[in-house]
């Protein structure tokens, strides 16, 4: 079986090697890496990952927007959000776009990686 | 302050979520107009129905501390500002999320955070009503400045 493609989008360097560290140890392959959604939507297109982790708050276009973004074209898209916040509006606005998943931060590298073996189940 | 409450229950679930170690307020007091940094600062600013921000302040030695005990490999200066980066808009989001919960029309939302390291430096906040809470860690001690406009 071929390794599942992971990209990770934070505008923090912690969460990236954090995250990449436990998709490793799990037998994901990090094909991408992007600092804001500008950035995502770009490599998303490049290297089409088999599952995306999404921040939302970040400079240049927030994760929210990111996303939308990806699948208006990727409909089919697996995007995880993550987020420091996560009131009811926020969750509301994340899924009228069609994000279902949805981890508060802090988390635990196990917390990602359980999460995205759900997703691509 | 109308929002302290909520940043003190953050604070401490996500300092011992991060980092597997006990905080201890210490003390709570109206904040200075200015701050003189004790190494490194993180300033997360707050938008929406009310306007505000919150700084974390702590020496740089305590930063890498805590960078290390999260995790062995975020060993350098860089890496551990971002990790007190990422600890501060965590926090402060907590806070703000319970606030938007529970404190019906605020609709806050927060900045990506500004970090400043140095010594020497000193950072004002001209117009904000600021608490100012002090924490005692094992890796040394952190205060919170945490301003509103007209709370």
């Amino acid at each position: 079986m071929s390794c599942k493609k992971l990209m990770i989008v934070d505008d923090s360097p912690a969460i990236h090697l954090i995250i990449e560290k436990a998709a490793k140890a799990n037998g994901y392959e990090v094909c991408a890496h992007a600092k804001n959604g500008d950035e995502a939507v770009k490599q998303f297109e490049q290297t089409l990952p088999d599952v995306v982790t999404m921040d939302i708050t970040m400079p240049i276009k927030d994760g929210l927007t990111a996303s939308k973004d990806i699948l208006s074209k990727y409909p089919n898209a697996k995007i995880l959000m993550l987020s420091a916040m996560g009131d009811e509006e926020l969750i509301n606005e994340a899924k009228s776009i069609g994000i279902t998943r949805f981890i508060r931060k802090p988390f635990k590298g196990e917390d990602i990686i359980n999460e995205i073996n759900n997703m691509l189940q | 302050m109308e929002y302290i409450e909520y940043f003190k229950e953050s604070i401490k679930e996500t300092f011992e979520m991060m980092f597997d170690e006990n905080i201890t307020l210490d003390s709570e007091n109206p904040a200075p107009g200015w701050i003189e940094s004790k190494g490194v600062a993180v300033v997360v600013g707050i938008t929406g129905v009310k306007k505000g921000r919150v700084l974390v302040d702590m020496p740089i030695s305590t930063a890498l501390e805590l960078a290390v005990k999260m995790d062995s490999e975020l060993n350098n200066e860089d890496l551990a500002l971002y990790t007190i980066a990422e600890f501060c808009n965590i926090a402060s989001g907590g806070a703000i999320t319970a606030i938007n919960n529970n404190c019906g029309q605020s609709a806050l939302r927060l900045v990506t955070p500004s970090i400043f390291s140095g010594t020497n430096a000193r950072i004002f906040s001209p117009g904000l009503k600021s608490a100012m809470l002090s924490y005692t860690t094992t890796f040394g001690k952190i205060d919170f400045h945490i301003g509103f406009e007209g709370v």
